[in-house]
Formats: structure tokens, C-alpha cells, sequence
């Protein structure tokens, strides 16, 4: 029973009965997360919250042509199929559409990065010297998802750790590989690239409006959402976005959410809101303030939130909480100016 | 036997053999492996004087054949927007306009190994990256690589739809994987779908 806890590894007799224990067996792999600090609740904390999710799948929008674009995978490709429908079968298939595409809108975690736990299962001083190497013990059982698997390391000193962080993706990637992960990290990651091809993204946008996305899949498909490295490849992207107003490029795809949820969350959402207002999306401002009033429970637009609403909130929040709040304010006032040049117009 | 002929004198300009003798059994063709000896005929006695041509040897004999030069990625990269590759190529791509040999007959071959061996181009219809030595193929110039890569799905083509030869081909893989590395590719990347169960922060972290 105890081999299959063992990658294949020969464990001698006198301590197989001591790794066969059920001591640990009832233990979750998954990383505990820190306590959070006093009053702000931590961002999975927040992203997970019901209410959250349906104001950032409202501000991604759903949009067929954008979800269900050609993507050249690399794969062979099928010709399209026309089919003669009723519109009791057309309205069927539309519902499906929209379960597949909500399946496709599915927002990547936004978490805080790992943090070790540095947990010991166990110090046995007799082991020690038995390897100049670790031994790493996974549990290959299939059907056991990869943040749960049980994979532990034996220490040369004799120390019994779990594994943690890269040690895990690595273990993970090499018994059950995700197709399209590496193992070693493609270089793309690395901060002077990835602004070599955000500098190209942004010449090309216009051609390939997909490129911003492309790079965030890269990103999901290559790391785990509380890695280091996905966090500060997304948020750098997210950043790269919001400095050149490039928010359509991610419009109605799975990175918006996670992109204004950054944007909110650090207080960077000013320009957002202008992009928003710009095309008269006053629900969707409203459902920004929302947002950060839930992130921000101590500011002015949050206790502002009890009482007021629509233009009023959004006065208290150019004031009050807004890091360009005369930017904002003169988009207002042009706006203010065109609906009145409107009503002039239509009035006799 | 032909082989060592060749080695041995250099500056003899060998002609193909222009006949070749079989003997009447050989004729139909049977998996039996034949006994029978080929003769190889030559139709000019002139063929162990020696040839003080320009043409003697390979075409470049002095200043090196232009086709083997070193060409730098960056000045590939310019003349892939040059007025030489317009007249050259137009609209097409690299290989669509190269029209290969196949050996006798046989067109289920795969392409011939390497255009380059012993440092000359060892045959008369090199492949569309080697007849060229301006097209350098490098992570770099991408403009080249695209052309080796399916417009409609982003699949590798192969050297069978391309013509080039097996170890240009590879070198066309290398530098695609190398600029995929570095996130330079027009390519998308596979959907991954999270069980948000598994990320969820747990009950025990929220003291």
C-alpha cells in the first residue's frame, strides 16, 4: 500500500511501516493563507465574494465575436458547419452559446503571492547522511487535483518538509503535465522581455488587437495564479494598459475582471472611469464606485455609498478619493456641455 | 568506384555517367538482390586531362561561391523589406514559386538532408532558404519565420509543403520554438479553466 505514496523509490523494510501511517493523511496540501491585517480583507477574499464576481462579469461584457474568435492554436482546423434551424432550435442553440461563452469569460484567481509555510512534518536524526540528495515523494494517485496532491521532501539532514512553491509546479508539471507548460520558465517573463513585447503589442494593436490577451493566456497557461511571477506579469500588463487607455483590448474577454480588480484595488481606476464616462457607460461607473467602495471600506465614496448614488457619489469621489479627480472633472463638464448643446439643438 | 575516382583528382571535371549498363535479367524488377554488376560508360575520352577552366571544379573556385556568405540577421532583416526581395519574391512567400526534383519519380520522398555539404551547395535545385543566402533564419527575423507557419491555423509547415531541406526545416523549428520563448509569435495559447474550489481561501485562513 505504502509503494504507491512513493514515486517508484525502493523504501527498505524498517521504514515502510513508519511512512504507512495515516499521520498525514488527513492533511490539505494546499497552503494556508496568511491572517489578514486588521481592517482590509485580503484580495481572494474579495474576488471570491459573490457580489464582486457579478460586478466584474457586468463590466467585462459579452461579446460572440470577441469570444468565439479564430484562435490559431497551432492545431489543425475544422471547417465551419451552416445547418437549417428553427427558431425554437436557434433559440436553444443561442442559450448555449452564452453558457459556453460564460464558460469562457471565466475570470483567472486573483490572490496574494504563496507564501511558504515552512511546515515540518518530521525530524528523524537517523536518516541523516542516508542521501547526499533530497528525495522528493510524490503522491501519483490520479484524480487528485495538483494544489491537493501530497508531495514531501526528505531533507539529507533528515528533515521531512512539504513541497513548496516552484519545487510543487515542478513535481506537478513532471507526472501530470499541462499541455503548453514548461518546465523552466520561458524567458518571455523576464522583465526586459516582457516590455520588449508590450512595447510591441501596443505598436501592433491596432492590426492585431489580440495581443495583450495572447500574453495574459501565456501567463495562466505557463503559471499558477498565486505565483510570483503571474502576479507581476498580469499586474505590469494591467499597468501597461491603464498608462496607454488600451482598456478595449481586453474588453469581453477573461482579463477584464482581473485588470480592474488591480486597477480598483490600488487606487488606479481615475482613467478607467474617464474611459467609461467617455462612452456614456454611467452603469458601469456606478458598478466601478461600487467596487470600490468594497475595497476601500474607509473612504469617503464608501460611507458616501449609504446615502448617495449615480452623479452625487461620483462628485464625493472626484473630490474626495479620485488621484485625477480635475481630469475626470473636466470630461464631466464637456460631457454636461454636449447633452445641453443637444437639447438647444432639439428643442425649436 | 566513382567516389574515389573523384577524391583523388580534384581538378578533373568528372562527367555523370550517361549510360548505364544493365545486364537483360535486370530489367524486370524483383526483390531478389542482383548478382549482376553495373557498368558505368563515359562518352568523352578527355576526362583525365586536366580542366584550367574558370569553370573547373565548383563555378567560384577563388573568391568562394556568394551563396555560402555569412549573412548577418539584422542585414536579412533589411532585405526582407527591400526592394530586392519585391523583385525577387512579389507577394509570395519564400517557397511557394520553388518547384522541386524529385528522384525519379518518386514524390512520397521526404526532402533531400542538407543543399550544403563539404561547404558547396551539393546539388543544381537548392531549397528555398539555402538558394538564398539573404534569408537567414533566426528568432529574430520574423518576418521570414511567418512564412514557415500556417496563415489560418498557426501550424508548422512542413518541409514536404515547403521544399527546404531537412536541416534548414529544423533550424525553422528551433528559432519558432525560440521566438515562442519570447513571446514574439502570433500564436494563442490553450484555455485553462480553474476549479475556483481549490483556490477559494478556506474557512481555518480567515481568523
Amino acid at each position: 500500500m505504502w509503494r504507491s505514496l512513493f514515486n517508484g523509490i525502493r523504501v527498505s523494510q524498517w521504514r515502510g511501516s513508519h511512512i504507512a501511517s495515516n499521520r498525514w493523511s488527513s492533511h490539505s496540501a494546499v497552503h494556508p493563507e496568511p491572517p489578514p491585517p486588521s481592517s482590509r480583507p485580503t484580495k481572494a477574499s474579495l474576488f471570491f465574494a459573490q457580489e464582486v464576481q457579478k460586478e466584474l462579469t457586468f463590466l467585462t461584457g459579452l461579446d460572440f465575436e470577441r469570444v468565439f474568435r479564430k484562435a490559431k492554436a497551432g492545431q489543425a482546423i475544422t471547417a465551419p458547419q451552416y445547418r437549417f434551424v428553427t427558431d425554437a432550435e436557434l433559440a436553444k442553440m443561442y442559450e448555449e452559446a452564452k453558457q459556453k461563452a460564460h464558460a469562457r469569460l471565466q475570470m483567472p484567481p486573483v490572490m496574494d503571492e504563496r507564501l511558504p509555510s515552512n511546515r515540518l512534518l518530521e525530524h528523524d536524526v537517523g536518516i541523516a547522511g542516508y542521501s547526499a540528495a533530497r528525495i522528493v515523494f510524490t503522491d501519483i494517485t490520479f484524480g487528485v487535483h495538483d494544489r491537493e496532491r501530497l508531495v514531501v521532501v526528505r531533507e539529507p539532514d533528515g528533515r521531512l518538509r512539504e513541497a513548496e512553491g516552484e519545487e510543487r509546479d515542478r513535481v506537478n508539471q513532471i507526472y501530470f503535465p499541462k499541455e503548453g507548460r514548461k518546465l523552466a520558465s520561458p524567458v518571455l517573463f523576464e522583465p526586459e522581455n516582457l516590455e520588449t513585447v508590450l512595447r510591441i503589442t501596443l505598436e501592433e494593436i491596432t492590426s492585431q488587437p489580440e495581443g495583450y490577451t495572447r500574453l495574459l493566456d501565456h501567463n495562466c497557461l505557463q503559471f499558477e495564479p498565486d505565483h510570483p511571477t503571474f502576479i507581476q506579469t498580469a499586474e505590469t500588463v494591467y499597468d501597461h494598459i491603464n498608462a496607454h487607455a488600451q482598456y478595449d483590448a481586453l474588453h469581453s474577454t477573461r482579463h477584464f475582471g482581473p485588470m480592474v480588480f488591480h486597477l480598483v484595488w490600488n487606487c488606479r481606476c481615475d482613467d478607467l472611469l474617464v474611459h467609461f464616462l467617455e462612452k456614456d457607460k454611467v452603469e458601469e461607473v456606478e458598478s466601478l464606485l461600487n467596487l470600490y467602495s468594497r475595497f476601500h471600506p474607509e473612504s469617503a465614496t464608501a460611507s458616501a455609498s449609504t446615502e448617495l448614488s449615480g452623479p452625487d457619489r461620483l462628485r464625493v469621489f472626484i473630490e474626495k478619493d479620485a488621484k485625477k479627480g480635475p481630469k475626470i472633472h473636466s470630461v464631466l463638464e464637456k460631457m454636461s456641455e454636449k447633452m445641453k448643446q443637444n437639447n438647444t439643438e432639439s428643442s425649436p | 568506384m566513382l567516389r574515389c575516382f573523384r577524391s583523388s583528382i580534384s581538378a578533373v571535371r568528372v562527367l555523370q555517367p550517361s549510360s548505364v549498363i544493365h545486364h537483360p535479367g535486370h530489367l524486370q524488377t524483383s526483390s531478389k538482390p542482383s548478382l549482376v554488376t553495373k557498368r558505368y560508360v563515359f562518352t568523352t575520352p578527355k576526362m583525365l586531362i586536366p580542366d584550367t577552366s574558370a569553370n573547373s571544379g565548383t563555378q567560384f573556385a577563388e573568391e568562394g561561391d556568394p551563396r555560402l556568405r555569412d549573412i548577418p540577421v539584422e542585414i536579412s532583416m533589411k532585405y526582407m523589406e527591400s526592394a530586392a526581395y519585391q523583385e525577387t519574391y512579389g507577394e509570395a512567400k519564400v517557397w511557394e514559386l520553388y518547384r522541386r526534383n524529385y528522384a525519379n519519380g518518386r514524390t512520397y520522398q521526404p526532402t533531400r538532408k542538407n543543399c550544403i555539404r563539404g561547404g558547396k551547395i551539393a546539388n543544381g535545385n537548392p531549397c528555398p532558404i539555402c538558394r538564398d543566402e539573404y534569408l537567414v533564419v533566426d528568432h529574430q527575423n520574423l518576418k521570414l519565420l511567418n512564412q514557415f507557419v500556417s496563415d489560418y491555423s498557426g501550424e508548422i509547415l512542413t518541409s514536404k509543403k515547403t521544399g527546404v531541406c531537412q536541416h534548414q526545416w529544423m533550424k525553422i523549428r528551433v528559432e519558432l520554438q525560440k521566438a515562442k520563448d519570447k513571446g514574439l509569435l502570433k500564436i494563442d495559447y490553450p484555455f485553462v479553466s480553474y476549479d475556483y474550489d481549490k483556490y477559494r481561501p478556506t474557512k481555518q485562513s480567515i481568523a
